[in-house]
């Protein structure tokens, strides 16, 4: 197997483990589905391109955290001035999506949408560490992840936390 | 909910799993690769194309012009536009951005970086920018050798208010865009690192916009570009138009040489006042006795070599010619300069204005007489309209045209999209801004040119600019309204300003 192989597998190895956790990251930073899969893809190619800097396996899942975090934090607000978005429609696909426009079924778990409505409106620092928090990273992982010392992780935790609460709680039922 | 609640409901959420194989994968990464690449050529190759052609355009003025001042201009504006070059490449090489891995706080740091630095050209655009090309330009314009006053006064007030024009777009885009995301990012990056709340009038906060997570699936908006030809009557009209400058600037430039050349015999050194004095003499004489007729005392004026050379049946033959063609001289100006040996005279005759070069030896004798026509200043300028379209000039105007067609094609392959429509309402280019469909409570048209551009008006009174005539697949955004809005949505009545497909 040549080194390029050999990369290529690593790679497919860490993405199909971290699969979920990089989903739900995208979804806790995008609503719009077609946008999460523009960032999932983005997080994969941030990965592909850090991936020889990934030295220590025992480290991987808190290295996708660090690179899928991080990415989302930049693309939400890049795509702000993004100009490599453009989707050229072609009449079929834009007829096809008028009229699916009303078919779309309601989701059945009321309870995670209402966690997500919540999620959307905390700021990027709060949803990455409610996000690396609900995935039952340590406060040592969510620091190593974020940069941010393990002290301050505990502080703002608790705030997006107690904020994340209050949310779900006016939310309409 | 407890915190184990909230950590089994967020882990056993059904998720939609991208339906990539494995060999899809590694594809779609291997062409992001090559993109990224050909994104970052491609950008460099934008921002470095307009300084290029600046820069080739001066460079050949600079060396096909004679005149000091002009040539000077141009060597400014060619050390201008490479000055903005590298000032533009080594902002981008001293703010890379983060590593893929890099933590949250390292990449805020970059970014901060990143976007202090580029505030900081936009605030500065004046003295990097527009100072050195306008010097350039302007002593380039002021230094040409033709004396059009009002092209030159006109030329300056214009490129001083494209300058404040300028200026300004530049500091509302800094203010507008650059600022607040600065400030966000400082106030990100303030609360990660000392774990302070965040200051939350520096983050945008989303509008509280209802959906259920699946009609969420269905807004992605259908996106519409500037169309080509949109870009291309301006994009070529531009490069045309750089053109007809060039074949003027080189014709009148050439022109000005030309006129140099004759200025060598019309504004050439001075004479000392002794020497003007026994010139003017002498041409007084030459010009007293030819209105007389008397030629064979002209003759007799003339030195040894000169009676030789035109011995007085020829001098007789030649004056009468003269006198035939152009009748009396009335008056005589001059000396009006000197090469030379040879002082000049300009002769206002009944019938036309003749120039007389005058050689006198030191017995006061003529030494050279040369008598001609003087040029006429409105020949030469039916002269110059052929001049500036000559076949060698218009050959240029193909590839200059197809350049036209080239950049405007570049322009609408690199540009981000205008507008985007979805089951929300309009997605200005700033990819999240988002006008919802209610907010639109009423609809205007501004139109310039050909162009039709639309404002959105909200309830407050807010108006946002949307373009409209000049937008691509006309079809396509009359289907994406009619499908999207709601039926009784003011923009419908606009949709007769789109083409009939």
């Amino acid at each position: 197997m040549n080194s390029t192989s050999a990369d290529e597998q690593k790679f497919l190895e860490l993405v199909n483990e971290n699969r979920n956790r990089i989903l739900r990251v995208c979804r806790a930073y995008l609503w719009n589905s077609a946008d999460q899969d523009d960032l999932y893809q983005e997080i994969l190619f941030q990965i592909w391109r850090g991936l020889p800097g990934l030295k220590e396996k025992q480290f991987a899942n808190t290295w996708v955290y660090r690179v899928a975090i991080n990415t989302a934090i930049s693309f939400v607000r890049k795509r702000a001035s993004s100009s490599d978005r453009v989707v050229q429609f072609e009449h079929a696909d834009l007829t096809r999506t008028i009229e699916s426009r009303q078919a779309t079924e309601e989701n059945t778990d009321d309870r995670v949408a209402n966690l997500y409505n919540a999620i959307y409106k905390l700021n990027p620092l709060e949803k990455a560490l409610v996000a690396l928090f609900l995935e039952d990273l340590t406060y040592e992982q969510i620091a190593e992840a974020t940069g941010i010392s393990a002290n301050n992780v505990g502080v703002m935790l608790h705030r997006a936390k107690r904020r994340l609460s209050c949310l779900m709680t006016e939310a309409p039922k | 909910m407890n915190d184990d609640d909230l950590k089994k409901l967020w882990r056993q959420q059904p998720l939609r799993a991208p339906a990539l194989s494995p060999a899809q994968v590694i594809s779609a990464m291997q062409n992001k690769t090559t993109q990224l690449r050909r994104t970052l050529l491609a950008r460099d190759v934008r921002e470095l194309l307009a300084c290029v052609i600046v820069g080739v355009i001066f460079g050949i003025y600079f060396f096909i012009n004679r005149a000091p001042i002009a040539r000077l201009g141009a060597l400014i504006t060619v050390a201008g536009s490479i000055f903005i070059a590298w000032k533009i490449l080594r902002a981008r090489r001293t703010t890379p951005p983060a590593k893929p891995d890099a933590t949250v706080v390292e990449s805020l740091r970059a970014e901060l970086h990143s976007v202090r630095t580029q505030s900081q050209l936009l605030r500065s655009v004046s003295w990097w920018y527009l100072l050195p090309l306008t010097v350039g330009t302007l002593v380039f314009v002021w230094g040409m050798p033709f004396n059009n006053l009002v092209f030159k006064v006109v030329f300056t007030l214009v490129t001083l208010a494209l300058d404040v024009f300028v200026y300004r777009l530049n500091q509302r885009a800094r203010s507008r865009q650059l600022l607040p995301v600065e400030a966000q990012l400082e106030s990100l990056l303030r609360s990660a690192e000392t774990g302070e709340p965040l200051d939350e009038t520096h983050i945008t906060n989303p509008r509280p916009i209802v959906l259920s997570m699946a009609a969420a699936d269905q807004v992605k908006p259908v996106e519409f570009k500037v169309a080509f030809w949109q870009i291309a009557i301006y994009g070529v009209t531009g490069i045309v138009g750089i053109w007809f400058f060039l074949i003027i600037g080189l014709t009148v430039d050439n022109q000005g040489w030309k006129t140099k050349e004759q200025a060598v015999e019309t504004f050439p050194q001075t004479l000392r006042a002794e020497e003007a004095n026994r010139y003017s003499v002498a041409a007084r004489k030459v010009v007293d006795l030819f209105n007389t007729g008397d030629y064979a005392a002209v003759q007799k004026l003339f030195g040894p070599s000169m009676s030789e050379a035109l011995p007085l049946q020829k001098a007789s033959e030649f004056f009468t010619g003269l006198a035939t063609q152009f009748g009396n001289i009335e008056k005589f100006d001059g000396p009006i300069g000197r090469s030379g040996e040879w002082v000049l005279f300009r002769l206002h005759c009944q019938r036309g204005e003749l120039t007389m070069r005058l050689a006198l030896d030191a017995n006061d004798t003529i030494s050279g007489i040369i008598v001609r026509p003087a040029p006429s200043t409105s020949r030469n300028s039916v002269g110059l309209i052929p001049r500036i379209f000559s076949w060698q000039h218009l050959l240029w105007f193909v590839p200059f045209f197809l350049v036209g067609l080239l950049y405007s094609w570049l322009l609408q392959k690199l540009t981000e999209r205008a507008v985007g429509i979805s089951t929300l309402g309009v997605h200005l280019y700033k990819g999240l801004n988002v006008i919802l469909w209610d907010e639109i409570k009423e609809v205007r048209t501004l139109r310039i040119l050909n162009i039709r551009s639309l404002w959105l008006i909200s309830e407050s009174g807010e108006k946002t600019i949307m373009p409209w005539t000049s937008l691509e697949r006309h079809s396509d955004l009359k289907a994406a309204v009619e499908g999207f809005a709601p039926a009784d949505h003011p923009l419908h009545r606009y949709l007769s300003l789109l083409k009939r497909i």
